[in-house]
């Protein structure tokens, strides 16, 4: 029987859907018996999810246009210096 | 048009650079933030435009393009951090290791502090508490360097675990490790939200 402590250390893979059969059927097991580690990776999953939809709420949005404009000025004069 | 199209096109057409850089300028910055910190982002990511602009006949296409991106951009702030004379050594395994998450279990491997409910399991609800967003930048700033960067690679920019090992030039167990260390470190902040409403 699989322990809590090894079910987190599946947990990844399992979120993943990348564990075999045999493994991931003992983590079926144990979920089923254990509140706990279904609470656990429910909450692992929010956790996930949360960074995964947290850039476009959370990164401090640049203005963007005067920064790739300035890029662009460099690449020309870049440009020039090769030809 | 595709990205391998605006590349080609791109040695002899700034309008198809543009495009790419258009594209592309905001995950370079997230990247570049993770690393290098907020102050020198922007200046990083601007010498990585560059240094891909001088390296556009070299790329052969064996990645995607924006891996090719972020991998020249991860170099470009690495370097500027040793310049920075900051450590770019495996801090990110050294601390912010999974000790405070492994003590919630005891000898036996069961749980003695399981997970307690939380007022709000869904993503995006979090994400609208004005609140959450500012403790959630906080919380980044917490993890370790490489920690932070490989989760904003794998779970922001949706790389593979491959294409991590290869821009952070650790295994592949140890990205593995680095991103289920931040995970923990990121849930136990917001189960910590969720008990008292604070950062």
């Amino acid at each position: 029987m699989l322990r809590c402590k090894e079910l987190s250390e599946l947990s990844e893979d399992y979120l993943d859907d990348n564990l075999p059969f045999r493994k991931k059927a003992f983590v079926l097991l144990h979920l089923f018996l254990c509140k706990h580690c279904r609470r656990y990776l429910t909450q692992l999953q929010v956790t996930r999810e949360v960074i995964h939809q947290s850039e476009n709420t959370t990164m401090r949005k640049a203005d963007e246009k005067p920064l790739i404009d300035n890029i662009m000025k460099q690449i020309e004069v870049e440009a020039k210096k090769r030809s | 048009m595709e990205d391998r199209q605006l590349i080609t096109n791109a040695i002899k057409d700034h309008q198809a650079f543009k495009q790419l850089v258009e594209r592309y300028y905001s995950s370079l910055l997230a990247v570049a933030r993770s690393i290098i910190g907020e102050s020198l982002a922007e200046e990083v990511v601007q010498e990585a435009w560059l240094s891909a602009y001088r390296n556009l006949s070299k790329f052969e296409g064996r990645s995607s393009v924006k891996t090719w991106l972020i991998s020249i951009v991860a170099n470009e702030a690495k370097s500027r951090l040793r310049k920075e004379s900051r450590s770019i050594s495996l801090e990110g395994l050294a601390s912010n290791d999974d000790s405070s998450f492994s003590e919630r279990y005891g000898v036996n491997g069961q749980w003695i502090k399981p997970p307690a409910g939380w007022h709000s399991e869904s993503p995006e609800a979090l994400l609208d508490n004005e609140q959450f967003r500012s403790c959630l930048k906080k919380y980044m700033t917490t993890l370790g360097e490489q920690g932070r960067t490989a989760l904003i690679l794998k779970d922001m920019q949706g790389l593979s675990l491959v294409e991590i090992c290869n821009i952070l030039g650790v295994s592949a167990s140890n990205v593995r490790v680095l991103i289920h260390r931040a995970r923990h470190v990121m849930f136990e902040n917001i189960e910590n939200f969720q008990e008292t409403g604070s950062c």
